[in-house]
């Protein structure tokens, strides 16, 4: 019983510091110091993350096309070769939900709506939203959000120790923290400042890989007359999205991303895109 | 005496300085470009792969100017990473799924308590549900594609 109160303790001290930022650390070096994270924390990382892939994935159904799910991982490693988070595999799927939006799982499980799908027009558009999300796993923004993080004395780091019993009061911590992190996708939403920096890596990440940059850009202003209707989903999760072309158009005009003509392909797009309602 | 201790003590900053120039970096994504400037629009003076070295000469923004063989150029430090890509990643992948697959699947499942779900009835709306949907997160990780495949993909760029 007492280790049960520690632990509903702990869960306690890491739910109520989830907007701390982590001040000893910088953007810069977490972009590219890997070092700060071992092993064991990746593989609490992707532990954590089939976890919350498993509570979406219960609720929003996978879309049962295998060539187009097939497609969406294709463009997704695609995007993936550019970006420096190599040490997980990533996994791509659409789900079935009428929202416009995409989500990303730490440990490199991304989803994507038939709802956001059905408003792209080419296969550049896919691959920045996919970039988007991808830059999410590789900044690891839930992870920081959440302390995820095996060897500390964070609550989760507790559990990760003992998550190989069967300890039920482990379980419970677990599943609080993976609950959080589902309301952070679903309702509250990440730092505002973590979704500036989704949308300027994956611009990034979607030139280096060869894709029309301009694609994202174009994409989020169609759908902003959609998602920033009172009660949708992404007016709650994101920035508002004439914050973000805003700072979108002063990357595009600084790395001089205008000029690229990369690749769109619409037709091939259009050739796997058959969805139905 | 004097004169030569200011002068040790130069040479001493300039050693201190010229090591930290030096800082060694590697490529962390599967493919980079080393580019003439620090532009993408610029020519691409060589490709990267995963684990190359590079030496780091300075820092401009979003780009690192680099040293690689015998090339000078610039890469995207999106690219780079401090510490070597580590060849571990995939055994203790493994180690992660059978996790998932073993008893404590089971034992998760039957314990569990959670506080919510995410039925999206509509924009915004989140029901209690607590379920978990394992078998389609395994299908979703069988969903795999070669890197031959991808590179294929690649080349079939139209436009």
């Amino acid at each position: 019983m007492n280790r049960l109160f520690s632990l509903a303790a702990a869960a306690g001290l890491a739910l109520s510091t989830f907007n701390v930022a982590d001040a000893g650390r910088t953007r810069i070096s977490t972009e590219i110091a890997q070092s700060d994270y071992t092993l064991k924390d990746v593989e609490l990382e992707v532990r954590f993350g089939r976890e919350m892939s498993a509570v979406i994935l219960a609720d929003f159904k996978m879309m049962d096309q295998q060539e187009l799910n097939r497609y969406v991982n294709l463009v997704g490693q695609t995007v993936l070769q550019q970006s420096s988070r190599q040490d997980i595999p990533f996994h791509f799927a659409v789900i079935n939900s009428p929202v416009i939006n995409a989500y990303a799982a730490p440990g490199g499980y991304i989803f994507v709506t038939r709802g956001a799908l059905n408003l792209m027009r080419s296969e550049a558009e896919l691959a920045g939203v996919l970039a988007h999300e991808i830059a999410h796993v590789a900044q690891r923004h839930i992870v920081k959000a959440l302390k995820i993080k095996a060897e500390d004395d964070s609550a989760l780091g507790s559990v990760s120790r003992i998550i190989g019993s069967t300890s039920s009061s482990a379980n419970v911590v677990f599943d609080q923290v993976v609950d959080k992190a589902i309301e952070i996708l679903f309702s509250e939403g990440l730092k505002r400042q973590d979704e500036f920096e989704a949308d300027e890596i994956g611009i990034v990440l979607t030139a280096m890989a060869g894709y029309e940059p301009l694609a994202y850009y174009q994409y989020l202003q169609r759908i902003q007359p959609y998602v920033e209707r009172p009660g949708a989903e992404m007016s709650k999760t994101h920035p508002p999205i004439t914050s973000r072309l805003k700072k979108l158009q002063n990357i595009i005009d600084n790395e001089g991303l205008a000029s690229l003509q990369g690749h769109i392909n619409t037709a091939r797009f259009e050739n796997h895109l058959i969805i139905g309602e | 005496m004097m004169k030569f201790i200011s002068r040790m003590l130069i040479v001493f900053a300039v050693g201190i300085m010229s090591a930290q120039a030096a800082e060694l970096m590697y490529v962390n994504s599967k493919k980079a470009k080393l580019y003439q400037q620090a532009s993408f629009s610029a020519p691409v003076i060589s490709g990267l792969s995963k684990g190359n070295e590079v030496e780091v000469l300075t820092t401009e923004g979003k780009w690192m100017r680099v040293k690689y063989a015998a090339l000078n150029g610039w890469v995207p430090r999106y690219s780079l990473s401090k510490s070597k890509p580590s060849e571990e990643s995939v055994s203790f992948f493994n180690r992660i799924k059978s996790f998932f697959t073993s008893d404590n699947k089971r034992a998760r499942v039957s314990n569990v308590s959670t506080a919510g779900g995410v039925r999206g009835l509509s924009d915004g709306e989140m029901e209690t549900s607590g379920n978990r949907d394992y078998e389609s997160v395994e299908k979703m990780e069988q969903m795999t594609v070669s890197e031959q495949e991808v590179e294929t993909f690649i080349e079939g760029n139209q436009n």
